[in-house]
């Protein structure tokens, strides 16, 4: 027996190869990981890399990796009225706002009620507002048009903010839902017991509890809207009017080759996408996963 | 009963949203696709009945037919590469090492981005002359001459196939890997001992329990792979010569181009059919997936 029991160092050097090769192997595996995620976020570096060359050097061959001496010109531009930049990151700005308001005080008590209802109604709401949210934009902007141009209302913010939140409005019900079916329903009673009202106990006891959901919420429908395209395209035709992502369209159609000034816009719509997207991260990703796959 | 009647009133503003800002464009869309609901029409305010003739017009298009292929193409490459890199990501992610969270969070930048951010970034990338993709292509001597990216008909295609993949392969990623964290380490280990090998486990194990949640993924693929309008108008406006108009595509061209609302109203209908009727099989898998 005893000669087939090794000796102890034996087992030990043994013991200690095998972790040195899982360390190893978490060496690799970590250099592969972040091999994937330079080649991946290339196109951003690219777009960014862009933006602060001069006209020379965007057309230089071989072209520049690195910008040797960071150029301003393309930011300046873009913020000076030549393209109508500053108007658009202001229209986007209302419409975007005005939709996370609009969206939120209509889908937390809707939320409420889907959540703690118990019927035919409340499947069937369900449902429905599954295979809306699925729905091409542009199926919907034809007759949207059509609608908004008879009551006058095209051109205008709130025809924008309206049709954005048909697209808003079902993602934030089906995410916010699972929320309000998780608070407990004995505390709920225990507020009611206080003496107050259902819409004083969601407002005062409900949703500072679910916050969290209700901000995520909030910034998804931002970001929804701050880069919608299709409603904006269709049912604006005013500069005036028109939104970062419409304004981006324009410059292209006008200005095809200023690269450096396209890439300073699309960074300039990019970025409190991608703040936003860093500080919620956390919740966005959870969120959205729980969303698609739960309904 | 008291508060039924509460909660009806707590959904009523959302249900009368969806019922005018979704339903009724919907039923108004159906009778528009059966008017002669040109602009000028429109200014007058008269729409004629025209009954089938918008539908007949659009389906005896072969322009119509050529969107029809090429939204097949697109969403079919798109669905199957997308499901196959993310599938492989998601097999990567699945175990942690140092830096996983921070890098699965930064490969979903490509897909939170704006639509058109990412196709003006992706137009440039591809420009035949200075873009960066066909220095790269060149100077690994994968071509000769630069490759005329988004100005001929058969190589446009597929650069939007590529913008398109860099938004939809972590999305696809995100929903296999929670759906992989949910499968039970304890199966693996017991196949390890009975001395599956690691292929066979997979075939086995990780695979078969994945089926439903892949479904939902491929049904949700599918879907908005089809409506994807912005990227594909930003990268090409549906150009060089049609080489990429999509139905939705198709459908804005034939509405907002020629103001022809009735046909247009009739495209989007036809164009409604697909992703109606795969959204009745994603519900279901959904209330499979709640059992």
């Amino acid at each position: 027996m005893s000669s087939i029991a090794m000796p102890a160092d034996h087992v030990q050097s043994a013991k200690r190869s095998r972790v040195s090769i899982k360390r190893r192997q978490t060496v690799v595996k970590s250099t592969v990981a972040w091999l994937i995620a330079a080649a991946y976020l290339f196109p951003v570096y690219w777009m960014v890399n862009t933006s602060f060359k001069t006209g020379k050097d965007m057309f230089s061959v071989p072209p520049q990796m690195f910008p040797a001496d960071p150029y301003l010109g393309s930011y300046k531009a873009v913020f000076s009225t030549t393209y109508g930049i500053p108007q658009a990151f202001l229209n986007s700005t209302i419409i975007a706002s005005s939709v996370l308001i609009l969206t939120l005080c209509i889908a937390i008590p809707a939320s409420y009620a889907v959540a703690r209802l118990r019927s035919g109604i409340t499947t069937s709401m369900m449902i429905m507002l599954t295979v809306v949210q699925l729905l091409p934009a542009i199926a919907i902007s034809v007759p949207l048009f059509v609608m908004f141009r008879q009551m006058g209302l095209t051109n205008s913010y709130i025809s924008v903010i309206l049709a954005d939140i048909s697209v808003t409005l079902p993602f934030a019900v089906i995410l916010l839902r699972p929320y309000f079916k998780m608070f407990p329903v004995e505390v709920e009673e225990a507020a009611r017991l206080d003496g107050l009202g259902v819409v004083s106990t969601i407002i005062r006891i409900i949703i500072p509890t679910i916050r969290p959901g209700i901000i995520m919420i909030g910034s998804f429908a931002f970001l929804m809207a701050w880069g919608e395209f299709t409603f904006a395209l269709t049912l604006t035709t005013e500069q005036t009017i028109q939104p970062l992502t419409v304004a981006l369209n324009r410059i292209i159609g006008q200005y095809g080759t200023a690269w450096n000034d396209l890439m300073a816009t699309a960074g300039i719509i990019a970025a409190p996408v991608l703040v936003i997207f860093v500080v919620m991260q956390r919740y966005i990703v959870a969120g959205l996963a729980g969303g698609a796959t739960k309904g | 009963m008291q508060i039924r009647r509460l909660g009806l009133a707590l959904a009523a503003p959302a249900v009368i949203y969806i019922a005018i800002f979704l339903a009724f464009p919907l039923l108004y869309n159906m009778y528009l696709s059966v008017t002669d609901a040109s602009g000028a029409n429109l200014i007058s305010g008269s729409l004629p009945f025209v009954g089938s003739e918008n539908y007949a017009k659009v389906l005896g298009n072969p322009d119509f037919w050529d969107s029809a292929l090429l939204s097949l193409i697109f969403t079919v490459s798109c669905l199957a590469l997308q499901y196959l890199f993310g599938f492989v990501l998601a097999l990567f992610f699945r175990k942690p090492f140092p830096g996983n969270g921070p890098i699965r969070a930064l490969l979903l930048v490509g897909w939170i981005l704006p639509p058109v951010v990412t196709a003006t970034i992706f137009r440039w990338m591809f420009d035949s002359d200075y873009g960066v993709l066909n220095y790269f292509m060149m100077s690994l001597g994968l071509t000769d001459e630069p490759v005329r990216w988004l100005s001929q008909g058969s190589t446009a295609m597929l650069a939007v196939i590529i913008a398109n993949l860099w938004v939809g392969i972590p999305f696809n990623m995100l929903l296999l890997l929670s759906g992989l964290h949910l499968i039970d380490e304890t199966l693996y280990e017991a196949a390890a001992v009975d001395g599956a090998s690691r292929w066979q486990q997979f075939t086995n194990i990780t695979f078969p329990i994945m089926r439903p949640v892949s479904i939902s993924v491929l049904l949700l693929g599918v879907i908005n792979t089809y409506k994807v309008f912005d990227l594909i108008y930003t990268m090409t406006r549906g150009g060089p010569v049609n080489s990429t108009t999509t139905l939705p595509i198709y459908t804005y061209l034939e509405t907002f181009s020629f103001f022809q609302f009735g046909t247009g109203a009739a495209a989007s209908a036809v164009t409604l059919i697909l992703p109606l009727t795969l959204s009745y099989f994603y519900v279901k898998s959904l209330n499979e997936e709640e059992r």
